[in-house]
């Protein structure tokens, strides 16, 4: 049986970890397993998408968008094919920013089980795309 | 909504609560405190009969983003607004890791240098952020939060105030120096380990003690265990069991008396939730139980000593990123709570705190907010107005006994700081945050505009603040300008005499004090602190 | 293997990390073709040097195997690590944290850490762990560093493994884990008591060296080393020993290899008889489901019979 792997990351130095720990948790209990690398540079985050061969990443974004944005520039180069989400303390036209880009964003308040729905759906929109090209 | 009669509705403690009270709820050991006054041991009614009569509480927000002078320039429309005393806050990636901005770490996120506060990284720099600050009238904090970060912190502050001819043995003020924060709260990349950390706020504490009696050397954070999932009991019993570590050593020390010490440990700050009878019992209980520490532990009796101060700030994680407005309700009433438990020092949180970091906007209503519960609601005309209530003295009692047995379970772990060692007090802080997250998903616990009361259309009013652009640019400059312009064999001399004293048992603080003054710089001194005492090891729990 | 498959391998063994990756994660799902990769690398196995690292829960396996990645370089071109954390029974997910501890700042290039679920398997490891540590093996990876699930259980599958097994504990361990005490002792080649500045460390240090002392293959001296891992205390010393270790496990290269080849195809072979035996248990399940309450001895009998000579049949070298 196949499982699927999730990397969570933090691109932020500022060590809030209440929201990645609490997705991270609700992503195991739905059967994820879920590769923790905490306070990440877009160059580790990169690493271990890579090294782990993860279906998923998902980042929580603390501080400026643009920090969120190299990380996300430098997957889309090495794995343009790996779905990302995004979660934190992310102003609104920061969410419009990341949502153009294709990335599903999930401000404080949302609720967990919509999380890992979409994780389910990112994983298999994935999958998908990748038997199509076989 | 209506709740069902027969549902079970439990306080954040996990006090099942009656439809009423009567005298019979109040637990047997606290009815003998029933009938004391404000001013009298126990104390948790208060310290003084004529509480906020004579001494209002302090308006103190915590304020400080980019560039030195961006900070300053706030502090000083926080001032010119109301505000009775001021916090410098520290940029997070610098500060808390002790990075200069060149360090690889920051290298990689520079664009956050600057969001979470001020950039400092010389004495130069605290000196253009204090610039003009009423340092010698207003109680000032001068940062230093997070543990490693704490004496670089105190001693750039006292540097710059000896250098305007304020003399050090007057001043007031106070840092932070926080473990709840450092361990628990707010996890660092990089960060001495506990047992160092004991040693430097027991330094701290020693300094002041001999040199600064004003000044207020550690604060105690229970909001940071709080807003990491602790539940109240469990704030108020962690928080005592950080105290004691404190104490102990100092005791074991023997260098300074005890009494000053836990003079310098009683100040000490508390989050205002907003469950608004548990967060004021809370308040009282906590006076309640440190007269009852020092007494039954120290044999301390002595008033001003056995008196608990504290400082307050309304609880940042039940501000929400939906409908921020609603916000500004939301820290009315935690500010309620908290003046209703008679706290000395108050900061209501910014209604864009899911956002970002405070507006201008956001930063003066947290004031107007202070300033309308202290000028217009006769709050401060009553000392204690919830005393004797049967409601309010069953919770404090409760809240007495259940925090006393969690401060026993943390004893029976080896005590605090083997909890933060071994990750005992963050399982417990995640299973709370776990559970308190899923009342909320299975529709137990509302939250206006998010579980209910959307607004599908525009559920965002406002966007936040992002602060200045140039922070680390300007950072990066001063840097080079103040390595490129101090006396570099001095500098590096004070750094050397640093690490002896690291590597040794003295205290810390004189060698800080010096390398501060040779313009030494954070990174530097962070440098040293890597290298002598190594890193603390994440406990992560899942 | 399929066309796929030969094309990941050849790029990983040129050296692409992401075709490796995706090797490891086909190893993890795919049982049948895990063995058909695994069985083409067999004349390239036996190169490798394997360090298992092991250890009760909490006694900071991760940090001293970050610190010893500082030291890996000084001999070997790139390192791998491969880190096993539990699955929850129930749900199967995993949280996976290692990564956390292990720094790999500026170094990531020669560094390639994998996490890697135990998703039920026994004994400290995952099922597919050996697969992995031979696509390391059979792709070039000089170096490859286990770290066992954190484990008090006297299963330790590591040693059997890994050239050396270094067994991380802390002070005061003896007292907490006596019932477990035996299965530790008598596995590693290398002891290490981290957090060695806590009290008790020189008693727990005594402690090992006393048990050590009674094993009855105590002809070669097996060390007991203090570390503090947050201060690199002791890590040069511990990666010296695990150095010296390696050569003596290495006296004779050619059996190295010989052994791990044969290993594999033992595995290998266990892997298809596993097959075997339960597809025709499934056949015999099958024709036993009509409903029926009592089944007569010889119809049984003869069933298991016949079940027997299938697997026999199965396991016949297949013509190619």
């Amino acid at each position: 049986m196949e499982h699927k792997r999730i990397l969570m990351a933090k691109t932020g130095l500022d060590g809030h970890w209440r929201g990645p720990t609490i997705v991270a948790r609700a992503l195991r209990d739905a059967g994820y397993e879920v590769i923790m690398i905490g306070m990440a540079t877009s160059d580790e985050i990169v690493r271990a998408c890579i090294d782990e061969d993860v279906d998923l990443v998902g980042l929580n974004i603390g501080g400026h968008i643009k920090v969120a944005l190299r990380a996300i520039e430098a997957i889309k180069l090495e794995r343009p094919d790996l779905p990302i989400f995004a979660g934190g303390t992310i102003t609104p036209a920061s969410a419009r920013q990341l949502e153009s880009l294709g990335i599903e964003v999930y401000p404080p308040g949302s609720q967990l089980a919509d999380i890992v729905v979409a994780a389910g759906r990112l994983i298999n929109s994935d999958s998908f795309s990748q038997a199509g090209e076989d | 909504m209506k709740k069902s009669e027969s549902e079970q509705i439990r306080s954040a403690s996990g006090i099942e609560l009656k439809t009423f009270y009567t005298k019979d709820d109040i637990p047997k050991a606290h009815e003998p405190y029933i009938n004391t006054s404000p001013g009298e041991a126990p104390y948790h009614r208060g310290f003084h009969k004529k509480g906020y009569r004579t001494k209002p509480w302090r308006i103190f927000q915590l304020s400080g983003f980019g560039k030195p002078e961006d900070e300053n320039e706030r502090i000083k429309f926080l001032l010119k607004n109301g505000e009775t005393g001021f916090i410098m806050e520290h940029d997070r990636n610098t500060a808390d890791h002790c990075y200069n901005v060149d360090h690889p770490q920051v290298l990689a996120r520079r664009e956050d240098v600057g969001l979470t506060g001020a950039v400092m990284q010389s004495v130069r720099d605290t000196a253009i952020c204090l610039e003009g600050l009423p340092i010698e009238t207003s109680f000032g904090h001068a940062g230093g939060a997070v543990v490693q970060h704490a004496p670089f912190a105190l001693a750039s502050y006292w540097t710059v105030a000896k250098k305007l001819g304020y003399q050090l043995s007057k001043l007031a003020g106070t840092g932070q120096s926080d473990f709840n924060l450092t361990y628990l709260g707010c996890i660092t990349k990089q960060q001495i380990p506990t047992k160092a950390g004991l040693r430097f706020n027991t330094d701290i504490i020693e300094f002041c003690g001999k040199e600064m009696p004003n000044w207020v050397p550690v604060s105690i954070a229970g909001y940071n265990g709080a807003d990491s999932g602790l539940t109240p009991d469990q704030e108020l019993g962690s928080l005592f069991a950080n105290a004691i570590e404190y104490l102990d050593e100092v005791q074991r020390r023997q260098s300074i008396p005890l009494e000053v010490a836990a003079k310098g440990c009683a100040g000490v700050s508390f989050r205002a939730s907003i469950h608004i009878f548990e967060e004021a019992a809370k308040m009282r209980a906590a006076r309640l139980m440190w007269s009852q520490l020092l007494k039954e532990r120290y044999n301390i009796t002595e008033p001003k000593i056995a008196n608990l101060r504290i400082h307050c700030v309304t609880a940042g994680s039940k501000m929400t990123y939906q409908q921020p407005l609603n916000n500004i309700v939301r820290g009315t009433l935690m500010g309620l709570a908290a003046v209703l438990g008679g706290v000395q020092s108050l900061g209501v949180s910014g209604y864009d705190e899911a956002l970002s970091i405070p507006s201008e906007h956001a930063h003066q209503m947290s004031v107007r907010i202070q300033q309308i519960l202290q000028e217009e609601t006769q709050l401060a005309a009553v000392t204690d107005p919830l005393g004797g209530s049967y409601y309010t003295e069953a919770l404090t009692g409760l809240l007495v006994e259940k925090a006393w047995t969690f401060f026993e379970e943390i004893q029976d772990q080896g005590g605090y700081l083997a909890c933060l060692d071994n990750g005992w007090l963050h399982a417990k802080a995640a299973e709370n945050q776990h559970l308190e997250f899923m009342e909320m998903e299975h529709g137990k616990q509302q939250l206006v505009g998010v579980t209910c009361a959307e607004e599908d259309a525009s559920p965002f009013q406002i966007d936040g603040f992002m602060g200045t652009d140039d922070a680390f640019d300007v950072a990066l400059e001063r840097l080079n300008t103040v390595k490129r312009e101090r006396h570099e064999r001095g500098a590096s001399a004070s750094l050397k005499a640093l690490e002896k004293a690291c590597r040794g048992e003295d205290n810390i603080m004189p060698p800080i004090m010096d390398a501060v003054a040779a313009e030494a710089t954070l990174g530097e001194i962070g440098d040293v602190y890597r290298e002598v005492f190594g890193d603390w090891n994440i406990p992560i729990q899942f | 293997m399929n066309s796929k498959n030969s094309d990941l391998l050849s790029r990983a063994i040129k050296g692409e990390r992401g075709a490796l990756a995706r090797l490891l994660s086909i190893s993890e799902n795919d049982i049948s073709a895990s063995a058909e990769i695994e069985l083409s690398l067999l004349n390239s196995l036996g190169v490798a040097k394997i360090v298992g690292v092991t250890g009760p829960p909490g006694a900071g396996k991760s940090s001293v195997i970050a610190q010893l990645l500082n030291h890996t370089k000084e001999e070997f071109d790139k390192t791998a690590v491969i880190a096993v954390d539990p699955s929850s029974p129930f749900t199967k997910g995993a949280l996976l944290g290692d990564r956390v501890r292990m720094e790999i700042v500026d170094r990531s290039k020669s560094i390639f850490i994998r996490s890697m679920a135990s998703r039920g398997n026994h004994g400290g490891l995952a099922r597919s762990t050996t697969s992995a540590i031979t696509l390391f093996d059979g792709c070039g990876w000089p170096l490859i560093i286990v770290e066992t699930l954190g484990i008090g259980q006297i299963e330790l599958d590591i040693a059997s493994i890994a050239d050396v097994t270094v067994v991380v504990l802390t002070p005061g361990w003896g007292d907490n884990f006596q019932a477990n005490k035996a299965g530790l002792t008598e596995s590693g080649d290398i002891y290490v008591v981290n957090k060695s500045d806590r009290p008790g460390a020189a008693k727990t240090r005594i402690e090992l060296e006393e048990s050590l002392s009674l094993l009855p293959h105590s002809s070669t001296s097996i060390p007991v080393l203090e570390t503090i891992a947050t201060k690199s205390s002791g890590i040069d010393d511990l990666w010296k020993n695990i150095m010296e270790k390696c050569e003596t496990s290495e006296s004779n290269t050619s059996a190295k290899k010989y052994s791990r080849r044969s290993q594999l195809i033992h595995r290998l072979l266990k892997i298809r008889v596993d097959e075997a035996v339960n597809d025709c248990i499934q056949g015999l399940y099958t024709e036993f489901t009509d409903e029926r309450q009592n089944i007569p001895f010889e119809e049984a009998n003869a069933s298991l019979n016949r079940l027997v000579a299938d697997v026999a049949e199965k396991l016949k070298p297949k013509k190619t």
